[in-house]
C-alpha cells in the first residue's frame, strides 16, 4: 500500500508539473492543424477514408490512427485541451511501465526503496524532458511513448516467460507505432529476430496470430498504410525513387553519428551492469539493449550512408528504451560506488557481493568509468531529442485563430480561400492553415486573384488597444495576449510579377506541387489559388522575384520576404527597391519604403537564397509582405524592436 | 543440442517462422503485384492513389473504441505480471 501511495504521489506531481508547462493553449503547427482538419473532415462527411497525411516521401501516408483519434475523441467532446492531457496521460502510464520494467531488471527491492525512488527519478524525469516538446503542439508523435513502452515490456514478458499473449500483445504494439509513423516499420525484423532467440512455447499460434492480429490492426485503422506495405512488397525497386528532398542541413551527420557513439557507449555500460552490476542477465535485459540499441544504430547509418535526414521523432520508440538503459546504469553506479565508498560488507545491495567479489581495481575501473559516462551523456541526454522545437510565450495558439475566425466576417473574409488571398502577416502560414479548420471552404462572389484590400494578422501583447489605429481590431484572450488584425490597401501589383531563378535551374513542368499540405489535397488540387495565373514551382538554388511598387498614399511600407519553413540552409531578403526612398538600405532582411511618397512607382526584388538546389513556390509559406508603417508595426512585425 | 523447453524432434522455431514468413510473403505478393503494376506502374514518378475503402464514421469510431480497449487489456495484462514479479523471492547469487 504504501508503495501505491509513493506511485500515485509521484505521478501526480509529475502530471501537476507536466500540465503547468502544456496546458494554456495548444500553440500552431502545421501538422497538428492539417490532422485537425482531417479529423473534422472525418466526422462531417459520409465517410472516412482513413487516410494519414503524406510524408516527406511523395508515395507514403502516414497511418490514421492520430486523426482518428483526434476525430473520436472530438466527438466524445473533448477540448483540444483534454485531448492534450490524454497525450501527457499516456506519456505518464508509459513512463510508469519503463519503471516497473526497470524494477523487473533490478531484481527486488521494493517499491519504497531509494533504489526504486532513483530510477523513477531517472526514468520519469529524462522522459518528461524529451518527449514534452512532441505533446506541446498536439502532435501525433505525443502518442508514440505509450504503445513503445508496452512493446518493449510485453516483448521482455514475452522472452521471459515464453507466453503466446505477450508476443500477440507485442505485435498490436507495433501495429500502433506503425499506425503513428511508418518508420516503426523497422521494428518488424527485430522483433522476429527476438522471436527466434526467445521461441515461444506454441511457435506457430504465437507468430500466426501475432501476425494476423497486426495485419487486421493495419488494414482496420488505416487501409492506406496497409496498401503502402502492399506496395513495397510488390516492387521494391521504389526504394530507389525515395524523395531527397529533406537534406542534411551541416550539423547534421555530427548528429547522426553522436547517436551511434551514444547507443553504442551506453549498450556497452549496461552489458558491464548486466554482467558485474547487479543486473540480471536476463531475457528481458536482451530484449531492452536490442530495442534500446539496433533501431537506432540501423537508422542512422542509414541516415548517414543515404544522405537523407530525419526527424527526431523517428527515434521516440527508442528513446524510452534508452532512458532505462541509462537510468539502470546509473542506478547500479550509484549502488556500486555507495557500496565501495562505504563499507564491503553492507548487505543493502545485492550488488555489492557480485562486485566485491571482483578485484578493488576492476570496481574503481567500472565505478569510474560509469561516472565518466554519466557526466558526458546523462545530465544533458542528447540534445538531437530535444529537437522537436518550443514553444514561445507569445506564440500564436489555436485558440487565437479560432477567436479570428469569429472576427473575420467582420472584414468581409467568409472563406478558406478568401483567406488564403487577402491575409498577411507574420506566422501566417500556420494562421492560414489552422483557419481551414474553422472557416468553410468555397469560393464566394466576386472574389479576385490578386485583391487589394489585405488584413495584416499577428499577435501582441505589447500595445494596449486604445493606441491602435482606428479601423484596426483586437480580439482579446487569456488576460492579455491578443490578436490584432490590421486592414490595409496593398501596394503591390501581384498581376505583373516576374519569377526568375539567378543560378540557373530549371521552371518544372507540369503543376504537381509539393503535397506537405492540406489544402492540395482538396478538391481545389488543380491549382493552388496564390499559384494560379503564377510561374509554378522554380527549381534552384536562388529564387528572384519582382514587384512593381505604386503608393497611394504618403504612408510608409514595411517589406520582408516571409519563409515559413525556416531551415538553416535557406535565407530570405529584400535585395533592392529601385525608384524610392527607404529607411533601411537594401539588401536586408526588413526594409521600409520612407512616409511622402505618395504617387510614386517603382520596383521591388526580393529573394530566397538556398545551399542548394531546392523547389521553390510562391503560396502562404512563401510568400512576400508588406505592411503600412502606421500605429506600433515597426517595432512589432519580425526585425523591430519587440520582435 | 535441444533448446530448453523443447522436446527432441520438434522442429526448430527458426525453421517453423521462416516456412510461415513464405507463405505470408507469397499471399502478399499475390495480392499486391497485380495491384501495383495496376494502379502505379513502374516508375512511380506520381503520388499514387491507394485504392480506398471508405467507410462511414460510426464503423471507424467502434473499431478504434475496440483497438483502446484491446490495448488496455494488454496493459493491464502486462502490468499485473510485472507487479507480481515482485512477490517472487530474489534468485540466489551464485
Amino acid at each position: 500500500m504504501i508503495g501505491v501511495a509513493v506511485y500515485a504521489l509521484a505521478a501526480a506531481a509529475l502530471f501537476h508539473a507536466v500540465a503547468g508547462q502544456t496546458f494554456p493553449d495548444v500553440p500552431l503547427h502545421s501538422d497538428t492543424n492539417r490532422d485537425l482538419l482531417f479529423a473534422g473532415d472525418c466526422r462531417t462527411s459520409e465517410t472516412c477514408p482513413l487516410r494519414g497525411p503524406p510524408m516527406s516521401f511523395p508515395w507514403i501516408h502516414q497511418g490514421g490512427l492520430w486523426m482518428l483519434h483526434l476525430a473520436v475523441l472530438q466527438e466524445a467532446g473533448l477540448s483540444l485541451e483534454a485531448i492534450k492531457v490524454v497525450s501527457v496521460l499516456a506519456l505518464l502510464v508509459a513512463a510508469l511501465l519503463m519503471h516497473l520494467m526497470g524494477q523487473r531488471l533490478l531484481r527486488g527491492g521494493g517499491p519504497v526503496s531509494v533504489r526504486s525512488l532513483v530510477l523513477l527519478a531517472f526514468v520519469v524525469v529524462p522522459t518528461g524532458h524529451i518527449l514534452l516538446p512532441s505533446l506541446e503542439y498536439l502532435w501525433s508523435p505525443g502518442l508514440i511513448p505509450l504503445p513503445a513502452a508496452a512493446l518493449t515490456v510485453s516483448t521482455a514478458l514475452a522472452a521471459e516467460t515464453r507466453k503466446t499473449l505477450y508476443w500477440v500483445a507485442a505485435l498490436f504494439s507495433c501495429a500502433l507505432l506503425v499506425h503513428l509513423h511508418p518508420v516503426n516499420w523497422i521494428l518488424l525484423p527485430f522483433l522476429f529476430g527476438l522471436w527466434v532467440l526467445y521461441p515461444p512455447r506454441r511457435e506457430l499460434a504465437s507468430l500466426s496470430v501475432g501476425l494476423v492480429v497486426f495485419a487486421a490492426s493495419i488494414f482496420l485503422l488505416s487501409r492506406d498504410t496497409f496498401w503502402t506495405l502492399m506496395q513495397l512488397v510488390g516492387n521494391l525497386s521504389v526504394l530507389s525513387t525515395l524523395d531527397s528532398r529533406q537534406v542534411f542541413d551541416p550539423a547534421e551527420p555530427a548528429l547522426y553519428r553522436g547517436h551511434l557513439l551514444e547507443v553504442f557507449v551506453w549498450g556497452t555500460a549496461f552489458v558491464l551492469a548486466m554482467r558485474f552490476g547487479g543486473l540480471r542477465w536476463s531475457p528481458a535485459g536482451i530484449v531492452l539493449l536490442v530495442l534500446a540499441t539496433l533501431p537506432v544504430l540501423l537508422l542512422s547509418a542509414a541516415a548517414l550512408v543515404m544522405g537523407r535526414s530525419y526527424g527526431s521523432y523517428y527515434l521516440l520508440p527508442y528513446v524510452l528504451n534508452l532512458v532505462l538503459v541509462k537510468a539502470l546504469v546509473m542506478v547500479q553506479v550509484l549502488s556500486v560506488s555507495a557500496a565501495w565508498l562505504t563499507s564491503p560488507a553492507r548487505r543493502w545491495v545485492p550488488a555489492l557481493r557480485r562486485v566485491s567479489a571482483q578485484s578493488r581495481a576492476a570496481t574503481a575501473v567500472f565505478v569510474g568509468l560509469a561516472c565518466l559516462l554519466a557526466l558526458s551523456g546523462f545530465g544533458s541526454l542528447h540534445p538531437g531529442y530535444g529537437r522537436t522545437g518550443s514553444v514561445k510565450p507569445a506564440e500564436v495558439g489555436i485558440g487565437d485563430v479560432e477567436a479570428v475566425a469569429d472576427v473575420l466576417p467582420d472584414l468581409g473574409v467568409y472563406n478558406r480561400h478568401q483567406a488564403l488571398r487577402r491575409l498577411r502577416g507574420p506566422n501566417i502560414y500556420n494562421v492560414l492553415s489552422t483557419l481551414d479548420v474553422f472557416l468553410p471552404d468555397g469560393d464566394g462572389p466576386g472574389d479576385q486573384l490578386f485583391p487589394t484590400d489585405l488584413v495584416l494578422v499577428f499577435k501582441t501583447d505589447r500595445v494596449a488597444p486604445g493606441d491602435l489605429p482606428p479601423g484596426w481590431r483586437v480580439v482579446q484572450r487569456n488576460g492579455g495576449f491578443r490578436m490584432v488584425l490590421a486592414p490595409f490597401r496593398t501596394v503591390l501589383d501581384w498581376s505583373r510579377l516576374k519569377v526568375g531563378c539567378v543560378t540557373g535551374g530549371t521552371q518544372a513542368t507540369g503543376t504537381r506541387i509539393y503535397e506537405g499540405g492540406y489544402l492540395l489535397e482538396s478538391p481545389q488540387r488543380d491549382g493552388h489559388p496564390w499559384i494560379r495565373g503564377l510561374p509554378g514551382i522554380l527549381y534552384c538554388r536562388a529564387l528572384e522575384v519582382t514587384v512593381p511598387v505604386r503608393l497611394t498614399s504618403d504612408t510608409g511600407i514595411i517589406l520582408y520576404p516571409y519563409w515559413h519553413e525556416g531551415d538553416h540552409s535557406t535565407r530570405a531578403e529584400v535585395v533592392r527597391i529601385d525608384g524610392m526612398k527607404t529607411v533601411e538600405s537594401a539588401p536586408a532582411p526588413r526594409v521600409t519604403i520612407a512616409p511622402g511618397q505618395a504617387g510614386k512607382e517603382g520596383k521591388v526584388m526580393f529573394r530566397w537564397m538556398s545551399k542548394q538546389a531546392r523547389e521553390f513556390y510562391l503560396t502562404s509559406d512563401m510568400t512576400l509582405v508588406e505592411a503600412p508603417l502606421v500605429g506600433p508595426l515597426a517595432d512589432l512585425l519580425p526585425g523591430g524592436a519587440h520582435d | 543440442m535441444t533448446k530448453p523447453g523443447t522436446k527432441p524432434g520438434d522442429s526448430h522455431p527458426l525453421f517453423t517462422g521462416a516456412l510461415l514468413c513464405c507463405v505470408v510473403c507469397v499471399v502478399l505478393l499475390a495480392i499486391a503485384l497485380p495491384a501495383a503494376a495496376e494502379s502505379y506502374g513502374p516508375a512511380f514518378d506520381e503520388s499514387p492513389t491507394p485504392p480506398l475503402l471508405p467507410t462511414p464514421f460510426s464503423f471507424n469510431a467502434a473499431v478504434y473504441v475496440i483497438h483502446v480497449l484491446a490495448f488496455l487489456g494488454f496493459l493491464g495484462w502486462c502490468v499485473r505480471d510485472l507487479l507480481l514479479e515482485k512477490g517472487k523471492p530474489e534468485r540466489p547469487l551464485p
